[in-house]
């Protein structure tokens, strides 16, 4: 079932008199369950794609349906709530409140909804065990690593279980090792929650892990490569790196 | 140079909003400082150069001792002979009254009550000019060779009063309407500024024939041989008088006679200074706040500027030059508004006193004195975020988060505090130091009790923080909980804020507590000093058998007449100058009563033995203040040289700041040889209206003895504005304090959301709506008032206690505490509202950022 549908989107900005294309009529169409990376160069309009998509800005023109609802026609309020419900976000910088513990940031956009926490125990607790923190759930932002605070963050966009999960170079302020370990978590929650991602990377590693991958390039989307289930992950990064590499000349 | 410009003075300019904060906190304390001792000094010099002016080229003057009672002029060729003396000339004075300038209401002053009237000098019309100036603008001076009753006024009263030269005119003297004939008229200047220029002479004769005193004078004023400028010779000329003459005698310099006014004034201005000492504290904590929040907002340009090669010398003096310049402009600003400010108090401070304060000559010293404590006060301040900017490491120029500030301070603070708590607060409620010295230690150990609640608000967070969970949760939904534990990011910041409000709160309770505690007694002594129905009083002194006549008009049921006499005791060896009040037991009681501070006492044996006579009710004031009981023995000076009498009882009692002793009537006429009566108390006939029970009066005496007839409900009313305007100062210190917090609460939460400003875009990218930012925001700072307002409500509650503990005694003002309620539940009010009208600002600035400008900014 297609969750995200994203027709003919264009953004531009006004820098001072000049007009810039962000976004020049972009097609995106994402099914539940699915991993989506996007990787271009910069200024190649894959951020600004991830904010229209989420909400956090409007398109020039075009339209996004998101779980059925037209986004792009909904006021500020209005998408401000489909953010809290259908929406997880997973910034590069964490981004978590550090007078908060590890599960009350978990449990930040219940709160944020009115919801009783309590009722969300058992969510809670499975989220935790997915994440790996089930230990360290007690403890602030400043007492855990960068990987253990990004994996609190992916919690964090997962306990809502929104229509669409959006990553902004979720493995950039991580080591190889711990941004592998979190490729896999969100892989594995792509797969198990029959999740949507759509994750924004400039590393081919990462964006191995995706089904697809989708190329911007001066606003447009220029390629696209999907994987077969069962292909390797080296045979996956040397396609990714090829087209790259094509795009490039 | 270009360091400076480029890096000091623009970051000055692009922070407008902080350097704007930084400069109102100097500005404030410096206003407040140069404003407030511009005052006090002018009003000081004011009265003193008052009395001065007056006595023209007079040295000295020789009185009776006692203060009633003259003295006999042929001892004028005894002082005459005393080596020093160059000139001596007698003078008597008479209070008088001109028909129709009586006022129709008393005149209220700090200093007490005015009847208004004229005062008559009778002098030696040929020896008199030459130690005092009369020039003449119409007419002629007096002639002592003529018969006639010759009378020079004042130009400008006389104008007043439509009185020409030439003209007859009725003047009422203690014995009645005299006939005069006005020859002269002189200038409102030196001798002409006697009581306020409602003065003038006539010869010596005339004035001893119209007082019935024919060989007496009322004192000799001197003009010494050494210039006026050498104390030393004054000194002993003075003490060469008081052997000739006697202990009989008094020698007081002329400004000595404003010496009383400017001891009843002191206390007031003591008061003030203290004030404003706050001001500049509480400015102090706005400068270290703004100055402490510029150095954490430039953390990583300070880092990149290591980075690039500055020193950290370099560094600290660039921010202590920040000091310096902002120290510099504040002062300025401060000094203008500061002189705007003054007369505006001076104007104030005329209309409490009830006499014109000259704006005087203007004086660089305390100008240069408040700029110089401005900058000074600014660059400590300033001083020890310098030195943390110094310490900045290159490596925060690649910092992606700020550090914690969880320091030294933080950190064990709070012990320091609890030491700096228990100690000020010992010394503050036990005394153990001489008054003087605990005076003058007074201020710096309330700046210590402050500085030692300030410490321990840190690691107190989590306990306020749980109090206030439930309302919280109440008033700002889920979101209030994540908002108060803001406050835990930069405790160093909260604490600064937190003590800001602290100290506005105290401000605000303890002007207020004061205020209610000093109005509850007076209110009380009030009711009964301006007891029964209707005051009477006139310039001129009123005979005692007017109390006979009053009390024949049907609406008067009692007269009790009223005289005050300024009087000296004799307390351990020294002279106290005091008041002796003098009634007529029967008829004061039947109109009004005492009010006794003991409850243990037996009133009817006390009024029986004061009726009785040979004892007094002391002022509660002065057995507060110099241990005086019921039973105890007072000394006083009289004409018979010293009397003897027994303290009858304590009562409540705040005439002449409450250095009163109430005597007898016959006692007052046996001792001093006076039976004229200042004031009678009425008490109007029950079932005649007040109001027809002087139209009786005035209808019957007005005319003839220039009475002053007022309602007594009319008099507390006006007392009552009077009293108002006295404390209305120190409300708008209270209030200035909480409009500086206020300024800290919004330059705290500005920072804060500026620290914040991706994570608000997180919360808003996660569906946090706009209103639930600024509730938020709200709660944070909605805590930082209840910290602030509750700890000033205790340590204001503390400190006003003390403060009355300790007037009490120093002054003898006993006052009895009365708890502020309402002060009680505005203070804490005021720091909500002031918390919560602060951080609207930067709230809804949060609120409005756009999502991805939050996200993205670094």
């Amino acid at each position: 079932m297609k969750v995200l549908q994203a027709e003919g989107l264009a953004k531009q900005y006004l820098l001072g008199k000049h007009v810039v294309n962000a976004l020049d009529g972009v097609d995106l169409e994402v099914e539940n369950g699915e991993f989506v990376g996007i990787m271009g160069p910069s200024g190649s309009g894959k951020s600004t794609l991830l904010h229209l998509l989420g909400g956090l800005d409007g398109p020039t023109s075009g339209s996004i349906v998101l779980d059925g609802q037209n986004v792009s026609k909904l006021t500020d309020r209005e998408v401000t709530f489909v953010r809290r419900r259908n929406v997880g976000f997973v910034f590069q910088f964490f981004n978590l409140l550090p007078t908060l513990s590890a599960e009350e940031n978990i449990l930040l956009p219940l709160i944020i909804d009115g919801k009783k926490p309590k009722e969300y125990k058992e969510r809670l607790a499975e989220i935790l065990k997915r994440v790996g923190l089930e230990d360290r759930s007690q403890h602030r932002p400043d007492q855990l690593s960068g990987g253990e605070q990004q994996r609190v963050a992916l919690a964090r966009a997962l306990i809502t279980r929104p229509a669409i999960l959006l990553a902004d170079e979720p493995t950039g302020n991580l080591d190889t090792k711990t941004g592998t370990a979190m490729m896999r978590l969100l892989c594995e929650s792509a797969k198990d929650l029959d999740q949507a991602i759509v994750m924004v990377t400039h590393d081919p590693k990462a964006a191995a892990y995706a089904d697809r991958v989708v190329f911007l390039r001066d606003g447009k989307i220029v390629d696209e490569v999907a994987f077969e289930i069962n292909l390797e992950p080296a045979m996956r990064l040397h396609r990714i790196i090829t087209t790259l590499e094509r795009l490039e000349r | 140079m270009r360091l400076t410009r480029l890096i000091t003075v623009r970051s000055i300019f692009t922070r407008r909003l902080r350097s704007f904060l930084t400069l109102f906190g100097i500005l404030l304390g410096v206003a407040s400082i140069y404003s407030i001792n511009y005052t006090n000094q002018n009003a000081f010099r004011s009265i003193s150069r008052f009395f001065e002016g007056t006595s023209g080229r007079v040295d000295l003057e020789v009185r009776n001792a006692v203060n009633v009672g003259g003295i006999p002029l042929d001892r004028l060729d005894t002082i005459l002979a005393i080596e020093g003396v160059k000139d001596a000339v007698p003078v008597l004075k008479l209070p008088a009254a001109l028909p129709g300038e009586t006022p129709t209401e008393m005149d209220l002053n700090f200093f007490g009550t005015n009847a208004g009237g004229l005062i008559l000098y009778g002098i030696d019309p040929l020896k008199d000019p030459d130690v005092r100036d009369y020039r003449i603008t119409q007419g002629r001076f007096l002639d002592p060779a003529s018969d006639e009753k010759q009378l020079v006024l004042v130009e400008e009263y006389a104008q007043d009063q439509e009185i020409e030269v030439g003209q007859t005119i009725n003047v009422l003297t203690v014995n009645g309407p005299v006939r005069m004939n006005v020859v002269g008229f002189i200038a409102k200047e030196g001798v002409g500024l006697t009581n306020l220029g409602k003065f003038g002479v006539m010869t010596l004769p005339l004035a001893q024939e119209l007082t019935n005193r024919p060989d007496e004078v009322d004192q000799f004023d001197i003009v010494a041989d050494s210039s006026n400028s050498d104390p030393a010779f004054l000194d002993a000329l003075r003490a060469s008088l008081l052997s000739e003459l006697g202990e009989e005698y008094a020698v007081v310099y002329p400004a000595s006679q404003g010496d009383r006014m400017n001891q009843m004034l002191s206390g007031y201005q003591i008061g003030l200074n203290f004030m404003a000492g706050i001001a500049l504290f509480v400015g102090s904590f706005l400068i270290y706040n703004a100055f402490s929040m510029t150095v954490v907002e430039r953390t990583r340009e300070l880092g990149l500027l290591r980075s690039v090669g500055m020193t950290r010398r370099q560094i600290t003096s660039q921010v202590l030059f920040e000091g310096l310049f902002l120290g510099g402009l504040g002062a300025i600003a401060g000094a203008l508004m500061g002189i705007a400010m003054s007369s505006g108090l001076m104007g104030l401070m005329s209309q409490i006193l009830g006499q014109p304060l000259n704006a005087g000559e203007f004086q660089p010293d305390i100008l240069i004195g408040s700029m110089a404590i401005g900058m000074v006060v600014t660059l400590l301040a300033a001083l020890l975020p310098a030195f943390q900017a110094g310490k900045i490491s290159p490596l925060e120029a690649l910092r992606l988060r700020g550090k914690s500030d969880d320091g030294w301070l933080i950190r064990y603070g709070w012990m320091v505090g609890i030491i700096l708590l228990v100690l000020s607060a010992g010394i503050l409620i036990w005394n153990p130091f001489p008054y003087d010295v605990q005076f003058r230690l007074g201020s710096v150990t309330v700046f210590a009790l402050f500085f030692g609640a300030m410490l321990i608000i840190p690691v107190t967070l989590k306990f306020w923080q749980c109090l206030v969970r439930l309302p919280f949760h109440i008033l700002f939904g889920p979101l209030g909980e994540i908002g108060s534990r803001n406050l835990e990011r930069a405790k160093k910041r909260t604490m600064l804020t937190c003590a800001a409000l602290l100290v506005g709160v105290s401000m605000i309770v303890v002007t207020t507590g004061m205020t209610g505690s000093f109005t509850a007694d007076l209110y009380a002594w009030m009711d009964a000093y301006i007891g029964g129905d209707v005051f009477v009083g006139a310039a001129v002194p009123l005979t005692y058998e007017l109390k006979d006549e009053l009390e024949s008009l049907p609406g008067v049921e009692h007269a009790a007449p009223v005289r005050y006499i300024e009087i000296e005791w004799i307390h351990d060896e020294k002279i106290e100058k005091i008041s002796f009040m003098a009634v007529e037991p029967t008829s004061y009681t039947a109109v009004t009563r005492f009010v006794f501070e003991d409850s243990d006492l037996d009133v009817d044996q006390a009024l029986d033995e004061f009726k009785q006579g040979g004892s007094v009710f002391v002022s509660s004031v002065i057995s507060e203040k110099f241990k005086i009981q019921t039973g105890d023995t007072l000394r006083i000076k009289t004409l018979e040289n010293e009397q003897t009498v027994k303290v009858a009882g304590i009562i409540l009692d705040f005439y002449n700041q409450g250095l009163t002793v109430t005597g007898n009537w016959s006692d007052m006429e046996r001792w001093f040889g006076v039976n004229d009566v200042t004031t009678f108390f009425v008490k109007a006939t029950s079932g005649v209206g007040v109001t027809e029970t002087i139209r009786q009066i005035k209808d019957g005496y007005q005319e003839n003895y220039q009475l002053i007839i007022e309602s007594n409900q009319s008099i507390r009313k006006r007392a009552d504005l009077l009293m108002r305007q006295t404390f209305s100062m120190f409300d708008v210190l209270g209030v200035l304090a909480v409009m500086v917090a206020a300024l800290g609460v919004m330059n705290t939460l500005s920072m804060s959301v500026s620290e914040r400003t991706r994570e608000i875009g997180m919360l808003r990218s996660m569906g946090m709506t706009r209103f639930q930012i600024i509730r938020m925001i709200l709660a944070e700072a909605g805590l930082l008032g209840i910290i602030g307002g509750i700890l000033g409500l205790g340590f204001g509650i503390l400190l006003t206690r003390i403060f009355l503990a300790a007037m009490g005694a120093m002054s003898g003002y006993d006052l009895e505490f009365v708890m502020p309620v309402k002060a009680m539940w505005f203070s804490v009010v005021v720091a909500l509202a002031t918390s919560q009208l602060a951080a609207l600002f930067p709230a809804i600035r949060a609120s409005r950022t756009p999502v991805l400008t939050a996200i993205h900014y670094e």
